[in-house]
């Protein structure tokens, strides 16, 4: 217990924690303000979502990696269960909105997102450092839901705008997969480079 | 000044400037390139098409500049910088000029991206192309720079992504949400003129419209001074905020001044892009200047609909673009002995582009069209000018709407399969029959539907039924 709260607080948990909650509920209320439909509009929600991943991203990696390599711990192990617990938080995160005046739906396009965007961020952290982790993430998304991308019956258009697909359409889905499982086993297996960029 | 250049050119390797720039670059040129049919072979809309990018590259530049903003911060350079006896507004001055010019160079290159479809392919270049350019350019020197003061003032990483986000949506999404809450075509002129006060754009312009000299430079005046706090702000210790902060609030004063009455007041009228240019040989088409480009595709298709439609009484002898009648959908008529159409690759296009048997079929409905309620006419009487729009073309079978075609936003015509079947009859049998009895037939449906007779079609359709 007392290693797993140190290890919390040297990847400053708490306060990524914070902002992920933040972010789900300022695009809650915002969107309850504006609107009168329960649901978040996909594009404020894949919003809320990237920044949740992005504040969650930065407690992939620590102000020293080279220090903690040295420790005798089975680090591949806890990086993959760091990245669980992330996505285990911002599902319930997902849920959790339910208790609001509006929420994040529909259940699958929302899982997707979350999970691509996860990995996509585990994937910058394993390149660019936890520092810089969201960048993809943050790029990826803003090109999406910006008007310039919607959701299309072409493959190549759906593969490129996954975030903001509809939840049948299997080229977006396959696309976060891939993102997931990408990111997932560099940052498992690699963990953030030792000098970040 | 060798000197100054010599540590700008480090500064611009060293400091990640580079990835900041090509990090707005690449998706602005990606997206230019996937947008070609908004701009090709005109300017101004190539112009206002690279300030539309401005929702993705303003955000981008906002955490760019902070990014760097951050950098003595992250390498704990901050103390003993500032034990050196160059001020800080001169330690910045590199970095703020490296960034301004790279991210210029960025939006400059996704113009760039856009010229082959446009160099060479039109012929009338609006004086407005390059404030609009010079404006779009302005809005991301002014982010980087306030994105460089944020980052100092936070530096904290977390501020970028929130940085990002809260851009996108002052610049952009807010904007463009308030804008469409006025959608429709009465309140167009109701649109609030502050929308204008944003470099990114909101809006379409149309192509015989011109952006005003007034509205370019009112952003200007609002982004030079939204620069200059921001270079202050990256450059001013504690007591310097307050004083760095009246140049954003004289620009936005002195934008806000010269905003016009109303939103759409921002445009004008362009005669010039409106004057026509006409084929030289043969039965004379004419376009708009600004649509010059697409005269040679559809010249041969128009002078054919042109020439088979000669066997008709009175029948008209050119083709020219015209405006679009707001209110009915359809080419407002220029002018007796004329067919009127509106912007060619806009309106008939199918899956490929341009389509030249839409525009075929358009000529023809046009061309038809009585003075009268058409509803008058009994049986069938768009599937019969689809008909004769077809043995105009010299086509053996009716043009299948496009799905999403909606010639300039009239009611979709989705034929059914049996009206499919019967169009196709009565064409094939039009064909088949002897060269002077088609223009007989042609020529009835033509008189009995300039004087809006009932059985107007009844002939032409009984071939189908056999």
């Amino acid at each position: 217990m007392r290693w797993t709260t140190l290890y919390a607080r040297s990847r400053q948990v708490p306060r990524s924690l914070f902002v992920a909650i933040a972010a789900a509920a300022v695009a809650c209320l915002l969107w309850a303000v504006f609107s009168d439909d329960p649901t978040v509009g996909d594009r404020l929600m894949t919003t809320g979502v990237m920044l949740g991943t992005a504040a969650l991203g930065l407690t992939l990696g620590t102000f020293d990696e080279e220090l903690n390599r040295t420790a005798a711990h089975h680090w591949p192990l806890r990086r993959a269960l760091h990245l669980l617990l992330a996505l285990g938080v911002l599902v319930a995160l997902a849920l959790a909105t339910r208790l609001g005046p509006a929420h994040f739906a529909p259940f699958p396009t929302v899982l997707r997102n979350v999970v691509g965007l996860l990995g996509l961020t585990a994937l910058g952290a394993a390149v660019l450092g936890a520092d810089l982790s969201w960048l993809g993430s943050a790029v990826w998304t803003l090109v999406c839901v910006l008007p310039f991308g919607g959701p299309s019956p072409d493959v190549l258009t759906q593969m490129a705008t996954w975030p903001v697909q509809t939840s049948d359409a299997t080229a977006a889905t396959v696309s976060a997969v891939v993102l997931a499982l990408a990111g997932a086993t560099a940052y498992t297996f690699y963990g953030c480079p030792e000098r970040a960029a | 000044m060798n000197h100054l250049n010599r540590i700008i050119g480090i500064e611009t390797r060293r400091s990640g400037v580079v990835p900041v720039a090509l990090l707005v670059a690449v998706p602005m040129v990606a997206l230019i390139l996937t947008t070609v049919s908004s701009f090709e072979g005109r300017w101004l809309p190539l112009a206002v098409t690279v300030r539309t990018m401005l929702q993705l590259a303003l955000p981008l530049v906002v955490g760019g500049g902070a990014w760097l903003g951050m950098r003595e911060h992250r390498h704990h350079l901050g103390e003993l910088l500032a034990s050196s006896p160059r001020s800080r507004a001169r330690r910045i001055r590199p970095l703020a000029i490296s960034l301004a010019g790279l991210v210029t160079v960025a939006y400059l290159t996704a113009f760039a991206a856009g010229l082959p479809r446009v160099l060479g392919r039109a012929v009338y270049v609006p004086m407005a192309t390059l404030p609009v350019t010079a404006v779009g350019a302005l809005s991301l020197v002014a982010a980087g720079w306030l994105g460089l003061a944020a980052g100092r003032a936070v530096p904290r990483l977390i501020l970028i992504p929130v940085l990002v986000v809260l851009s996108a949506g002052l610049t952009g999404i807010v904007p463009s949400l308030v804008q469409d809450s006025y959608f429709g075509v009465d309140q167009r002129d109701s649109v609030p003129a502050a929308l204008w006060l944003t470099p990114v754009w909101t809006f379409t312009v149309p192509d015989f419209d011109t952006v005003t000299g007034r509205t370019s430079l009112l952003q200007a005046i609002a982004l030079l001074g939204l620069a200059v706090t921001g270079l202050l702000l990256a450059s001013v210790g504690r007591r310097g905020i307050a004083p760095a902060l009246v140049p954003a609030a004289a620009g936005l004063a002195g934008a806000a001044l010269l905003l016009p009455a109303s939103g759409s007041a921002a445009l004008a009228d362009d005669a010039r892009a409106f004057a026509p240019r006409c084929s030289d040989a043969g039965p004379q088409i004419c376009v708009s200047t600004v649509h010059a480009y697409q005269l040679d595709e559809i010249t041969a298709p128009a002078q054919q609909v042109l020439t088979r439609l000669a066997v008709v009484p009175g029948a008209p002898t050119r083709a020219a673009e015209s405006r679009m009648d707001d209110r009915s959908g359809r080419p407002v008529t220029d002018r007796a002995g004329t067919i009127s159409f509106t912007d060619p690759y806009a309106t008939y296009r199918s899956d490929e582009g341009f389509s030249v048997r839409a525009f075929q079929q358009g000529l023809a409905d046009q061309a038809f069209l009585p003075d009268c309620d058409v509803s008058v006419i009994k049986d069938d009487y768009d599937l019969g000018v689809a008909v004769i729009g077809a043995w105009l073309a010299g086509s053996g079978s009716l043009l299948e709407p496009h799905p999403d075609d909606n010639f300039g936003d009239r009611v979709v015509l989705i034929w059914d399969t049996d009206e499919i079947d019967r169009g196709d009859r009565a064409i094939q049998a039009l064909r088949t029959l002897p060269g002077a009895r088609q223009t007989d037939l042609v020529r009835q449906v033509w008189t009995l539907t300039r004087t809006c007779r009932p059985e107007a079609m009844t002939a032409l359709m009984a071939l189908g039924k056999a």
